[in-house]
């Protein structure tokens, strides 16, 4: 059993999306679910994770600014929450294509993307659902990211994370666990400027396209005052199944 | 693995003193709640049931900030800590952190929370925040309980606080779901929540390794679960699909039937919004079985994003005692929820009671704890 990546997408702008679907961030992530037939009304149990970094800011001083200028009246009840909320483009998501699974927002600036990834892995082993949703957004560029994935026999991709707090860069010793947890050697992907602008998904991406082909890859992730996870994928060979 | 809570620090408007707040709990009064008016924001205010000697005049941010540091000191101490041991993990649930901005003119963005936590307390194992609104706390356990079973991590701190700002306040306002009086979680006549401030942070651990260190047990976590109605932006569903969902993963992890759940404490505010839905999900997932619920945020308040994780604290405290803390303020029980509500302490055998939590949005987190030893 292995982690399954189903669909990939990103959203750049703000799509033409029906008017019940609020806010800039709510249509990318719409627009990307709509065409995504494993949600649509499949009986899968979906969870929801949403990887937060310093966008919520942005967020916060849209509201700020509505507020000192318009007065907190110039809400509606569902803006509040779907539009100046953090979590709350994702709740509109999990209401529109009934996503009645686990529902995360986790916080955690540019290590946001491999710890919801870490988390929704962790939740489709124990059975806590059978799709996992990760996303990520940016107010400012705009820009959304999703991933679809499960749990299945299909897959033979296995993820493993490390944490390598305090570090400007993993260690000898952090790759050496990372290799031994997957089983084998993976390449260290170079970030690049882009992928600090994403909470982590660009280069997540990247990786998981590459671990799909057969390329064992790991991407670390850092924040700046000195926080990291290393996160990497391997393919096993369908052989090698059950030799751990 | 099992996983102990073996350091515990909180602070509420009752003060931050065990025995205290548990009187508070199951006696009242509750405390006192006075008008609170933004200091940059004139014209904004509401009845608040701050944390004693609050200076309002503070960025709610730093506010945060000043008490997560200062909780998860103590919440270290309380383990016979002086520092936090190598590769602390931390889980922080706070509907705001460092976001209630709100002023004339706007505040820039205050400091980044978990960073200058962390720095701090000397964390470095899995750090996140989980701003999920009301059920921010709950989830906060949730994660932070998964880390050490998956292996993440040996510790975890955990747990969450919030305090008053003008973005919390002008929001709930807008909302109209506060009280002008006292809140009445499951009455007839309830009308609407007390705005509160405080939280609590708790070390996690595997209960051998606390065992091992000669750490009393506060109690265990023994199951979480989350999960989303997919109904209503701001109201639960009427079904409470999500909260129930939560309450069946939480007990299908601990390997629990519903019965074993000797008591119930439940999120509900104080809001008729809330408790047709709550109610609902208890019967879905206990059926003929009534299990005892009460809700304390009708003595200490609705502390926002820290109101679960002085629910935590007081089902520890119930464990402590064995006995079932009431739910303050309720004359007549709304008959209609067919629920078992507690109106007063009831002494009663507990060993697995349950915390549950929902937010606007949708969001529901479930927590089941076992008695520790701490108190032989």
């Amino acid at each position: 059993m292995g982690l399954n990546v189903i669909r990939m997408g990103r959203c750049v702008n703000e799509p033409d999306e029906p008017s019940r679907i609020i806010g800039p961030v709510g249509k990318q992530l719409h627009h990307l679910a709509k065409d995504w037939s494993e949600l649509q009304g499949t009986g899968a149990i979906v969870g929801v994770y949403h990887a937060l970094g310093r966008e919520k800011l942005d967020v916060h001083q849209v509201t700020v600014e509505q507020i000192v200028s318009k007065g907190f009246d110039s809400f509606r009840v569902s803006a509040m929450v779907f539009e100046h909320m953090t979590y709350g483009p994702f709740a509109q998501l999990a209401i529109t294509y009934g996503c009645t699974g686990p529902f995360w927002t986790l916080e955690a600036n540019e290590l946001a993307a491999p710890l919801a990834l870490w988390t929704a892995w962790h939740d489709l082993q124990k059975k806590r659902c059978d799709l996992a949703i990760i996303g990520a957004y940016r107010r400012k560029t705009p820009t959304a990211w999703m991933l679809l994935v499960s749990q299945d026999d299909t897959s033979t991709l296995e993820p493993a994370l490390i944490h390598t707090n305090g570090h400007t860069h993993p260690t000898t010793e952090h790759l050496h666990e990372l290799n031994q947890r997957l089983g084998g050697d993976c390449a260290l992907l170079t970030p690049t400027a882009k992928d600090h602008d994403t909470n982590g998904f660009d280069a997540l991406y990247q990786s998981l396209t590459l671990a799909q082909a057969g390329k064992a890859t790991a991407i670390w992730r850092c924040t700046p005052d000195g926080r990291g996870t290393l996160l990497g994928f391997r393919r096993r060979d369908v052989g090698t199944l059950g030799a751990n | 693995m099992r996983v102990a809570i073996s350091g515990c620090a909180f602070a509420s408007p009752f003060g931050s003193d065990f025995d205290t707040f548990w009187q508070g709990l199951c006696q009242g009064p509750m405390p006192v709640a006075t008008w609170h008016s933004e200091p940059n924001f004139p014209g904004l205010g509401c009845r608040l049931a701050a944390l004693p000697g609050a200076d309002h005049q503070e960025a709610p941010g730093e506010r945060t900030l000043a008490l997560s540091i200062d909780l998860g000191r103590q919440a270290l101490a309380s383990a016979g800590l002086i520092q936090a041991p190598r590769g602390t993990g931390l889980a922080l649930g706070s509907a705001w952190m460092e976001g209630d901005i709100l002023g004339v003119p706007p505040r820039p963005p205050g400091r980044s929370l978990l960073p200058a936590i962390a720095s701090t307390l000397g964390l470095t194992g899995p750090i996140t925040g989980t701003p999920i609104a009301c059920a921010s706390s709950n989830y906060a356990l949730a994660w932070a309980y998964d880390r050490l079973r998956a292996g993440d991590c040996q510790y975890m701190l955990a747990g969450g606080v919030d305090v008053a700002g003008p973005m919390a306040i002008g929001g709930y306002l807008y909302l109209d779901v506060m009280t002008d009086t006292v809140p009445r979680p499951f009455a007839v006549n309830q009308d609407g929540f007390l705005l509160s401030e405080g939280g609590a942070f708790f070390l996690l651990e595997p209960l051998e390794q606390a065992r091992a260190a000669g750490r009393r047990v506060w109690g265990e976590i023994v199951g979480t679960g989350t999960g989303h109605d997919a109904s209503h932006p701001t109201r639960t569903a009427p079904d409470g699909r999500g909260l129930a969902f939560a309450m069946r993963r939480a007990l299908q992890e601990a390997g629990l039937s519903p019965d074993a759940i000797d008591y119930l404490n439940a999120h509900s505010p104080g809001t008729a919004a809330n408790d047709a839905g709550e109610a609902a999900a208890i019967h879905a997932v206990f059926g003929s079985y009534r299990v005892p619920v009460s809700s304390t945020k009708g003595s200490h308040g609705h502390a926002q994003g820290g109101a679960n994780a002085l629910e935590a604290l007081a089902c520890l405290l119930a464990l402590r005692h064995q006995v079932a803390p009431p739910t303050l303020h309720v004359d007549q029980v709304a008959e209609a929820l067919g629920l078992d509500v507690i109106v007063v302490p009831r002494p009663m055998v507990l060993q697995h009671v349950l915390s549950l939590a929902s937010c606007m949005g949708g969001a529901n987190a479930a927590v089941i704890f076992a008695r520790g030893d701490k108190w032989g």
